[in-house]
Order: structure tokens, then C-alpha cells, then sequence
């Protein structure tokens, strides 16, 4: 055999190998279940003043069901094409997020929240809330643990929409380390129970950089977060730059520093007082203006640290789910999924500079 | 009281035999192939006339003592060889030295030749115990090339996780518990191509010694398999040596004999391997497009893996011989590209450039030297010392740098970023034996062994710029360990019949204030010249581990540490009992029953997507681990016929195997294959040509479904505080569903005798999955959303294939 023939054969095996990675066909199967629902719990009592209680009550869904309903979009942003001088045709376009929300929604449940007094509270379904006569104008802000952002939009209704059970009667007022149960009782589901403690309030006492208890903060170099103490309890800590628009209109995508987000234990002293690092920026833009800097302290009964910080350590992964996986977690509750958890916080608004 | 009396009796026995042995002789030497040098292990060496006779061990050497003095004749057989006969005169005390050459030969005679097989069924202890040599491991057909592993995957007993992986998974041992080993020396990561190929080019091999279990005390630290593959030695006639080619790489190999001098001599042999994907790729220039500058992009094949091996031995005399060893293999995964752009303005010129770069070699580098000394002709002392490191280095790198020319300055400004993580061991290993034939029946094997492993696994993170420079190393495990370990054992033939092997090994870790016993026993009884029962267990302590994903089935490099000071140490026991027949045809039957018991196994933690609490540097996703125990049992049959123009094994496995963490309770490993039938077949039709085939049907391996949906939340603490759900996939109990069985036939041929420019050369052809059976490696699922009304809707899912229908070709050149 001649190094022609050699690579002959060469070519046709190699030919021979592509049409053999043709196959085998697969096809794409809808994947069964049979799986009894169980009832899937956001339970929060909420001690920061301006903010809501509330519970969202859904169930488990089935592969071959609706999971989440498309019911609007938010608009984000306009994108601008880089255009050549003197080129017509299209300037840009909006770019909208999809909103979904879980569709297994249970509406019908008796939801009671009590305390170790004796007192029970029925919070009762809401499906939305309306504003009448009111007026956004640029204004961002939270409401049943939602975000609401307006840019330059005038209404004079207004109506969110919810889907939580809320106290609709304003007695529910709770109160830092209490004991609260939860009991949840819908038809054709097992009843669900839960129960926290509510933590104790934290308070930031200074924010202190280069030795001085400071009212501007300069990102790029460390500084000192101090709190009272507490005998127990955890929490986090997190920094945020709100900017307002005094600046340039790129300051939001070009600012540097300033970010963070740390769990915490409120009553570890050998970690105290909690010293942020500065940050690494590539270089200072003169233009940069003094910017709002809050700094917040949360507290967290043990359920929601549980849930949102330790997390579930997952014991089955796959690289080609598309989906986190879980066995279903329940943390402060019995005989459903999901958790009942509380939270407190404390913040400070200061000035920051890169 | 009769105990007593029988070791009186016994005591006795022994001191009779050693003053005997004053009064006798012995003869002892080796058995060699006479074309190539080669030790022939397991050859036949008795005396005419007598009841005296020995089988050569894997070196070649045989000892037949306590012989009295006389003439007589003595003759060596082995199949495929010719029968070697010379008389030897024996004097009182004065043993003799033979160097017996076999000659390769076509026997046609009524004599039964013994062949390697019936040796080993006749001598060897222990169970589970296979020996390959070169003709075996090709036997199969292969995936481009023949890969020892691949081999030994169809063995009963051997499992693994899919096509794409050549890793042992034997009687539900994971690959990091079995010990991998060449010439003797450690190899940690022995995979090419991320585990596709094992990492020992088969035209180097001699042969390869697999036990799966039940291994003698002479070998620790694992709790799995051993597989020790032993290199050829060189040929001490000539220089000859092969080329190979095939889709994949370009094989070589040189072997001669060394110089002699001043009554030395030896051999060596070197041989390597190397892709030549992207050199072909380089070569042919590909334009695919232009840089910025305007200068053309040409396609690169960024991949490519080598290894080369050297051995020399060298008879320093006949009692002394020096074996130097060496393995070096790499894959390396090397990408860069930069880039170079210049602008002039009125004032500054401005030269911006930007570089990318990937550099990730992962690979073993080994040495050895080995001290064979003959003490007595009872007495053989091996002296070994050995380094291997195991070296993954995955680095990734971007660079800016912006100049800025004015008439009167030059101001510069650069970025430079690289992100590491990296896995480095160097085992340094120090370990003697010394085997004494003490008695015609009793052979007792002792030494010791120090090693030193180091494990270094981190995460650095690096940035430059003009002003500074900053390193974080978010991961930093070292981890210093050394095993020092003491064995004995004896192997006593109690009668004809019935032999037994005792041993035990006494293991110190450095990093543990205790001393690990490992007892080994062992029992064969010969019910009858064809028909042998054998039992054997002991217990087996591991001191290392790895942390990888266990649901992957596609493992790319193993990540190993040492087992830390507040985990004990790895345990198995094993227990194994089987019978053998023989048939006078020299077909061999084996049926054996196993169960394992672990206890002390790690399993990483895996997937926590939430922060880690604090800084805490302590845990971090590659040293948390779930304590793990787990059982295996199994039942496994074999049928082997190693000679004649049609040989072959048929292998059927029943086994379960059951490991138990805290999350998951007990289940199914992702290697459990319940039901496994392998054949090969390996058919000379023609002195030239050969066909072979190999036929797998198993059950699927296991996974785990998926239920339903369930919400989960996540938050936002800011300023605005939110929460948002998300889908998560509600997993049932762990792998409690199985995909579909997995057939797969593979045939192969061989055609020999061709020439090219007086070159002789063979050409093989393979055809993977001649079916072209779909074999499932796992599912890929996607979401279906309504198109109308963009509502999720439900989920689908679709296997993800292993091998198609492959075909390979290669060839091979001999000089």
C-alpha cells in the first residue's frame, strides 16, 4: 500500500465516520410523572417598618403542566444601533423582560398566624391592590416584596398584582424575638404547619474608615462596620450604591466599588467589628460624583438563614438539566415545601466615592 | 494437644528440610524468549525423571531446590515455543545457574505443552487474578487504537460508566480506590482525552497483572484492583523496532541490546506516542479570517497529548540487576491569541493590544529504579525507589495593554488577569521485598515501604495593572502525608492438595495516631488436577481520595487529596470464594462469588449554590465531603482460552452495589450495572489475516428522575428588598431508575505480511457499534413554552447518545 492509497483510505473512513455520527436518531419524549402535589410555602413575617407580612401559598406542579404564566412584560431599556454618520434606518429598540408568575397558585386556603399569647391572625387572600389617584414619577419602591420601577410614567389608577395572603385587618403587628406558628389548611392537601422566633432588631452603630467614624465612605479602601452585639443571631451585611442622576449618564455601568454582600454572625465578637476591603478599581474617573451608599444589617430567624444563606446542599446534579434540582426542602414548616422565616433589619445612608 | 503436637511435628519437618538442604542442590535461573531476551513468565521448568520442577515466576526466574546431587536433564516448555533440554550435573551444596532461551516454534506433538494458563491455575493463590500480555490486550477490538483498560473492562467484574470512559469501576470500587501502576511505580491520573484512552501505549507493554480483588499483602494503600502493567524489557539480540499510525496518533518504539562491558549487559527500550491532530492542522494553514492588523487567522487545533516511556536494564552480573524506568505523558490544552491594533491621531499615536490565552497540561511524569539481587538461589531481593507526579494545571489568562505616543511622553496602560487552579501530588516511594523459597512448599515474601505524597490543589487569582497588583488564592489545600508500611506473608503448600497464603500489613500515616493492620488470607484447595476451590479476604486501607462530582459520567481529570486528620482512614473488606476448572484443552473455567464491605468512603458535597457562610477558608466545594459507606456483592463466571487459532473469553457479571450517604440514604452508585455478558473472540483465519470481535450486553446504568416542579425563592437585600421563584426539579430517591440496556458489538481485522519499501507492516480495521445501538449517556431536557401564549407548558427530554457507529484504521510498521 502507497501513501496515496493510505490517505484514499483515510479520507473514505473518515467520510465513513461522519455519516456513522449521523446516528443514532433521538427524539425529544414529553416526560411523564406521577406525583402527589404537595403545598409549596413563601411564609415571611417582616419586622421592618414600612413592609408587609404576607404568605405565598402555591403546589408542586407536574412536568406535563403549566409551571409559570406569562403575565406581562417590563420594559428595560432602549437599545440604540451605533449608526455611521448620515445612515437612516432603524435607531434601536426596546428591550422588555418577560414576567412569570408561579401558576399553581392556591387561593381557597385558611392561613392563621399566631403568637404564643394567644392571639391568631387570619390573613386572607389578595390577588391585587390598587393605588387611586396617585401620581410615579422616577420612583422606585418595594411593596409585598416586590420592586416597583418607574420611569417617566404618569397613572391615576394604579393596580399591582399580588397573590399573597395578607392581614387585611391591621392588627398583625409582630415583635422581635416571639414565637409565632403558622398553620395552613387547604382543600385536598395535608395541612402545613410552621413556627420561628423572630430575631432580635439589629442596630449599626458607625461605619468607620481611617480610624474616624466617617459620613463618606472612599470605595477603594477598607472600612469598619460596628454593631451592637447581640447574644445571638445571624444575619447579613450587604453595601449598596444608589445613584441618584447628578452625574454623567454612564456613572451607573462605570462605577467601581462600593458592592458587597456577606452573611454574618451578630454575636461573634472574634469578627467584630466587620471590616469591608476595599475594592481593586482599574483606574478613578475624575467625573465621578459622590453618590448615596446604604448599608444594611439584616437579621434572620434561624428558617431563613437556613434557606437563603446555608442553603440545600445538592445531592443530585446533571449538567444537562437545564433546572436546579432538589428533594423538596422544608425549613420551619411541616407537611409542605418551602419555609416560614422572618427578618429584621437596620441600615445607614451614607456618601461614597470610588 | 494435637495442635501442639502438630506444630512440634511441623517445627520438626523444617529443621530436617534445612539440614537436608546442606546435603542437596538447587538450580535456578531464568527463561528467556531467545529472539528478544524477554522473560517468559510461568514457563515449566522440572527435571526428567523426577518429581522436581518449578514454574518460572513473572521475571522469568525459577528456583528448583533441594535437589541431590547427579546428572539429569532438564527441560523447559512453554506453548508456542520449542521444547529447551540439557543435561546439568549437580554437586552436593553447589547450586547451578542456567540462562534457558526458548526458540519460537510450531510444536506438532502428542506431548500436552503446558501452557501459561495451567501454570498459573497450578500455582497461583490468589483469586480474581488475571494476567494479559500483549496479544490478549490487542485481541479486542479497539477504539482507534488498543487500550489495556478497555481490555480489562471486559473482564467479569470491571464496570464502567459509559463509552467515552476507559476508568475501572471493579466489584463497585471506584477508580481512585484501584492501584495503577507501571513498572511498579504509582500513576495517579493514567487517562488521555479526558479518559477516553488510558495513558499506556500497548506496543510498550509485556503484559499486565490485574487482581480485582483479594490482593495479597504485599500490595496497599488501595481498597479496589491492582493493575501493575510491566513494560518490555528491550531485546538483547538485536535492534529492532515498530512504527504505528492510526486516526488518532503515531506511535514508535526502538528496543536493543546495551553494549557490553567489563562482563555487563543489558537492554533498553524506548517507545512514544504522540496526536498529530493539530500539527496536521498547523500544516495546512486553514484561513478561517483577519485579525484587526490585517493579518490572516488560521484554524488551530489547540489539543494534543504525548507520552513516552524508557526502560533499561542492565545485568550488572548475574546476581545484580539495575531496572530504570521511566514515564512521562501529557495532554495539553494550549490556546492563545493576541492581537494588535494602531490608530493615528493628530496628536498620539495609539498602539492598543489584546491577548487570550488558555494553557492547561494535566499529566503524569514517573521514574524508577529498581535493585534486583539474587542473594541465594532462594532468595531474591527487590530494592525500589520511585517518583511520580501528577501534575493538572489549568490557567487562563487576559492581557490589555494600551500605549499612548505623544511628541514629548509615552504613557502606558495595562491589565493583566490570569485565573489558576491547579492540582499537583509527587509521590516519592521507597520500598524493598525479599522473597525466600524457604522450603520446597513454604515461600515467604516480606518488606516494607515508605511513601511520601504531597498534595497541593488551589484556586489563584491574579491582577496586574500599572499601579499594583493583586493575588487571591480563594483555595489553598496542601497536604504533606506518608504511609509507612511493613507486610509479611507466607505461602504454604499444607499438602499437594490444599495451600495456603497468610499475610499482613502494618500501615503508619503520618497524619493518624494509629497503625492500621491489614490481614490477608488466603486458601486454595486442588479438589483434583483439574478442579481447585479458593477462598481469600483480608482488609484494605486507603489514606487517599478524590473529589469529584460522583453523578458525572463524564470525568475529565481526577482532583486527589490525602485523607485529612479528622477523617479515618478508607476500609474495605473483602471476601471472595470461587472454583476453577482447568479442561485438559486448557480452557479455563472460573465461578466466583464476592462481597465487599466499605466503610469510611468520602463523597464530595456538591452544588450548593448559596454563599458560603462567612469567609470560612476551611470549607470550600472541594473538601467538604459526606461520610460514605457502601456494600457490593456479585457473582461472576468466566470462560478464557488463551491458545490456538481460536481463543478468547466469554465473562458474565451479576452485581449490586449499594453506597449510603446522609441526603440520599442508600442507592445505587452511577457505575451499578446489574446484569453484564462480554465476549471476545479473537480468530486466525489465515497466518495473515485475523478477525475479532466483541459483543457487550449489560443492563443501563442508573439515574435518577426527575417528579415534578417545585418552587424555590431567592433574594434581594438591598434597598429594595424582593424575592423572586424560580423552577427547581423535584428528584426522586437517588438513581432508582435505569436507562435503557446497552449492547454494543464491536468486530476488528487484522491483515499481516504487508511490505512497503522492504517495511513489513500490518493494517487493522475496527467498526465500534456495528448496530449502531443507541446507548443512552444521560438525558438533556428542555422546557416546552406555548408559542402563543409564552406559558411553560411541560418538559421533554431526549438521550444523549454514547458511540455511534465508529470505523478506525491504522497501521503498523516492524524493523
Amino acid at each position: 500500500m502507497n501513501f496515496k492509497q493510505y490517505y484514499q483510505i483515510l479520507c473514505i473512513i473518515l467520510a465513513l465516520n461522519f455519516i456513522g455520527c449521523l446516528g443514532p436518531k433521538t427524539e425529544w419524549e414529553d416526560v411523564e410523572s406521577d406525583y402527589d402535589h404537595v403545598l409549596n410555602v413563601f411564609g415571611l413575617i417582616n419586622l421592618d417598618s414600612g413592609h408587609t407580612s404576607f404568605i405565598g401559598l402555591y403546589r408542586t406542579t407536574d412536568l406535563d403542566e403549566i409551571s409559570q404564566v406569562l403575565v406581562g412584560v417590563d420594559t428595560l431599556y432602549y437599545y440604540e444601533y451605533e449608526k455611521d454618520e448620515g445612515e437612516d434606518g432603524e435607531e434601536g429598540f426596546w428591550v422588555i423582560d418577560s414576567i412569570y408568575e408561579p401558576a399553581a397558585l392556591i387561593k381557597d386556603a385558611v392561613v392563621l398566624v399566631s403568637d404564643n399569647q394567644g392571639n391568631s391572625y387570619e390573613f386572607s387572600f389578595v390577588d391585587k391592590v390598587t393605588f387611586i389617584d396617585t401620581i410615579y414619577i422616577d420612583t422606585t419602591f418595594t411593596f409585598y416584596g416586590y420592586t416597583f420601577d418607574w420611569d417617566t410614567t404618569i397613572y391615576d389608577t394604579n393596580t399591582f398584582r399580588i397573590n399573597f395572603y395578607v392581614d387585611t385587618t391591621g392588627t398583625f403587628d409582630p415583635q422581635p424575638e416571639t414565637n409565632y406558628q403558622l398553620s395552613i389548611t387547604a382543600p385536598g392537601f395535608d395541612p402545613v404547619s410552621g413556627s420561628l422566633t423572630t430575631p432580635m432588631i439589629p442596630t449599626i452603630d458607625s461605619l468607620v474608615q481611617r480610624g474616624h467614624a466617617s459620613d463618606t465612605i472612599i470605595a477603594s479602601e477598607p472600612f469598619d462596620i460596628y454593631w451592637n452585639l447581640q447574644e445571638s443571631g445571624k444575619g447579613m451585611i450587604t453595601g449598596e450604591v444608589i445613584f441618584n442622576e447628578d452625574g454623567p449618564d454612564t456613572t451607573r455601568y462605570r462605577w467601581c466599588g462600593g458592592f458587597f454582600q456577606n452573611s454574618v454572625d451578630l454575636a461573634d465578637s472574634s469578627r467584630y467589628p466587620w471590616t469591608i476591603p476595599g475594592d481593586f478599581c482599574e483606574e478613578t474617573d475624575e467625573d465621578y460624583t459622590p453618590q448615596d451608599y446604604f448599608v444594611r444589617l439584616t437579621a434572620m430567624d434561624e428558617n431563613y438563614y437556613e434557606y437563603f444563606i446555608t442553603g440545600e446542599m445538592g445531592e443530585y446534579s446533571n449538567m444537562l438539566l437545564n433546572y436546579p434540582t432538589t428533594k423538596g426542602r422544608s425549613v420551619g414548616i411541616e407537611g409542605g415545601f418551602g419555609f416560614f422565616g422572618s427578618i429584621v433589619s437596620d441600615g445607614v445612608l451614607r456618601t461614597i466615592i470610588p | 494437644m494435637m495442635s501442639k503436637i502438630r506444630f512440634f511435628k511441623y517445627s520438626l519437618l523444617v529443621l530436617v528440610c534445612c539440614l537436608k538442604a546442606q546435603t542437596t542442590s538447587s538450580v535456578n535461573g531464568f527463561v528467556r524468549d531467545d529472539a528478544t531476551g524477554e522473560p517468559i513468565s510461568y514457563a515449566n521448568v522440572f527435571l526428567s525423571n523426577s518429581t522436581l520442577g518449578a514454574a518460572a515466576n513473572r521475571d522469568g526466574y525459577f528456583v528448583i531446590s533441594n535437589v541431590p546431587p547427579g546428572t539429569y536433564e532438564i527441560n523447559a516448555t512453554m506453548i508456542g515455543y520449542g521444547i529447551y533440554k540439557q543435561e546439568i550435573s549437580l554437586s552436593e551444596g553447589q547450586p547451578v545457574r542456567l540462562e534457558i532461551r526458548l526458540k519460537e516454534e510450531v510444536i506438532e506433538t502428542s506431548e500436552i505443552l503446558v501452557t501459561a494458563e495451567r501454570q498459573k491455575f497450578e500455582k497461583s493463590m490468589e483469586s480474581s487474578q488475571i494476567s494479559l500480555d500483549l496479544r490478549e490486550i490487542n485481541s479486542v477490538p479497539a477504539f482507534v487504537e488498543p487500550d489495556i483498560f478497555r481490555t480489562l473492562q471486559m473482564l467479569p467484574g470491571v464496570q464502567t460508566t459509559s463509552d467515552f470512559s476507559s476508568a475501572l469501576y471493579v466489584r463497585g470500587s471506584t477508580p481512585d480506590q484501584n492501584l495503577i501502576m507501571l513498572d511498579g511505580i504509582t500513576v495517579y491520573n493514567p487517562y488521555h482525552l479526558g479518559g477516553i484512552f488510558s495513558t499506556f501505549n500497548t506496543d510498550a507493554i509485556k503484559e499486565a497483572d490485574f487482581h480485582a480483588g483479594g490482593f495479597p499483602a504485599r500490595y496497599g494503600g488501595r481498597m479496589g484492583a491492582i493493575l501493575n502493567v510491566i513494560n518490555r524489557e528491550g531485546n538483547t539480540g538485536k535492534m529492532t523496532g515498530m512504527a504505528n499510525l492510526s486516526l488518532i496518533s503515531s506511535k514508535g518504539l526502538l528496543e536493543g541490546p546495551l553494549p557490553r562491558w567489563k562482563g555487563m549487559k543489558g537492554s533498553w527500550m524506548i517507545s512514544g506516542r504522540r496526536t498529530y491532530f493539530d500539527t496536521v492542522i498547523d500544516a495546512l494553514k486553514i484561513p478561517i479570517g483577519q485579525k484587526s492588523d490585517g493579518s490572516d487567522m488560521y484554524l488551530e487545533f489547540p489539543y494534543y497529548f504525548y507520552d513516552y516511556q524508557v526502560k533499561v536494564n542492565l545485568d550488572l552480573n548475574p546476581d545484580h540487576r539495575l531496572t530504570y524506568s521511566r514515564f512521562y505523558g501529557d495532554d495539553v490544552l494550549d490556546y492563545s491569541y493576541d492581537e494588535t491594533e494602531q490608530i493615528s491621531g493628530t496628536n498620539v499615536n495609539i498602539e492598543s493590544e489584546f491577548g487570550f490565552g488558555i494553557n492547561w497540561p494535566w499529566g503524569n511524569h514517573t521514574n524508577g529504579l529498581t535493585w534486583r539481587w539474587i542473594v541465594s538461589p532462594e532468595i531474591v531481593a527487590k530494592t525500589f525507589v520511585s517518583n511520580s507526579r501528577y501534575r493538572f494545571d489549568f490557567d487562563l489568562s487576559f492581557r490589555e495593554k494600551d500605549t499612548y505616543t505623544y511628541a514629548d511622553s509615552t504613557l502606558v496602560y495595562f491589565t493583566n488577569f490570569n485565573f489558576e487552579i491547579y492540582d499537583i501530588i509527587k509521590d516519592n516511594t521507597l520500598e524493598t521485598e525479599v522473597i525466600w523459597k524457604a522450603t520446597k512448599t513454604q515461600e515467604v515474601t516480606g518488606g516494607f515501604q515508605v511513601k511520601d505524597v504531597k498534595f497541593d490543589l488551589g484556586i489563584v487569582l491574579g491582577i496586574t495593572d500599572q499601579d499594583t497588583s493583586f493575588t487571591y488564592t480563594p483555595l489553598s489545600l496542601k497536604n504533606n502525608t506518608r504511609e509507612i508500611a511493613f507486610f509479611v506473608q507466607d505461602k504454604w503448600d499444607y499438602s499437594e492438595k490444599l495451600k495456603f497464603q497468610a499475610g499482613i500489613r502494618a500501615t503508619d500515616y503520618n497524619l493518624h495516631d494509629k497503625l492500621y493492620l491489614d490481614p490477608r488470607l488466603g486458601m486454595k484447595y486442588h479438589y483434583s488436577d483439574n478442579v481447585a476451590l479458593k477462598l481469600n479476604g483480608g482488609l484494605y486501607h486507603q489514606f487517599l481520595t478524590t473529589a469529584n462530582n460522583q453523578d458525572e459520567n463524564l470525568r475529565l481529570v481526577e482532583l486527589w487529596l490525602g485523607i485529612p486528620e479528622d477523617r479515618p482512614a478508607s476500609l474495605a473488606q473483602h471476601i471472595i470464594t470461587g472454583v476453577e476448572y482447568m479442561s485438559p484443552g486448557n480452557i479455563f473455567y472460573r465461578l466466583e462469588v464476592y462481597h465487599k464491605d466499605f466503610d469510611n468512603l468520602l463523597t464530595l458535597k456538591q452544588d450548593n449554590p448559596n454563599t458560603v457562610e462567612g469567609d470560612d477558608p476551611d470549607s470550600t466545594v472541594l473538601n467538604d465531603f459526606w461520610d460514605t459507606d457502601g456494600n457490593s456483592w456479585g457473582i461472576e463466571f468466566l470462560l478464557k482460552k488463551s491458545s490456538g487459532r481460536f481463543n478468547g473469553w466469554v465473562g458474565y457479571t451479576y452485581a449490586e452495589t449499594e453506597y449510603y450517604i446522609e441526603p440520599s440514604g442508600w442507592h445505587h452508585p452511577n457505575f451499578d450495572r446489574t446484569h453484564t455478558l462480554n465476549v471476545v473472540g479473537n480468530f486466525e483465519l489465515t497466518p495473515d489475516l485475523e478477525i475479532s470481535t466483541a459483543v457487550t450486553r449489560s443492563s443501563g446504568n442508573p439515574y435518577t428522575k426527575i417528579l415534578g416542579r417545585v418552587y424555590d425563592w431567592d433574594q434581594n437585600l438591598t434597598s429594595n428588598t424582593y424575592w423572586y421563584p424560580y423552577d427547581s426539579y423535584i428528584v426522586g430517591a437517588k438513581n432508582t431508575e435505569r436507562y435503557d440496556g446497552y449492547f454494543r458489538v464491536d468486530i476488528g481485522m487484522t491483515r499481516k505480511g504487508g511490505n512497503l519499501f522492504g517495511l513489513e507492516y500490518d493494517t487493522f480495521w475496527q467498526i465500534m457499534n456495528l448496530t449502531r445501538h443507541l446507548n443512552t449517556l444521560s438525558y438533556a431536557y428542555r422546557t416546552k413554552s406555548d408559542p402563543l401564549t409564552g406559558n411553560q407548558v411541560g418538559v421533554e427530554r431526549r438521550p444523549v447518545p454514547m458511540f455511534p457507529l465508529i470505523f478506525t484504521f491504522g497501521i503498523k510498521f516492524e524493523f
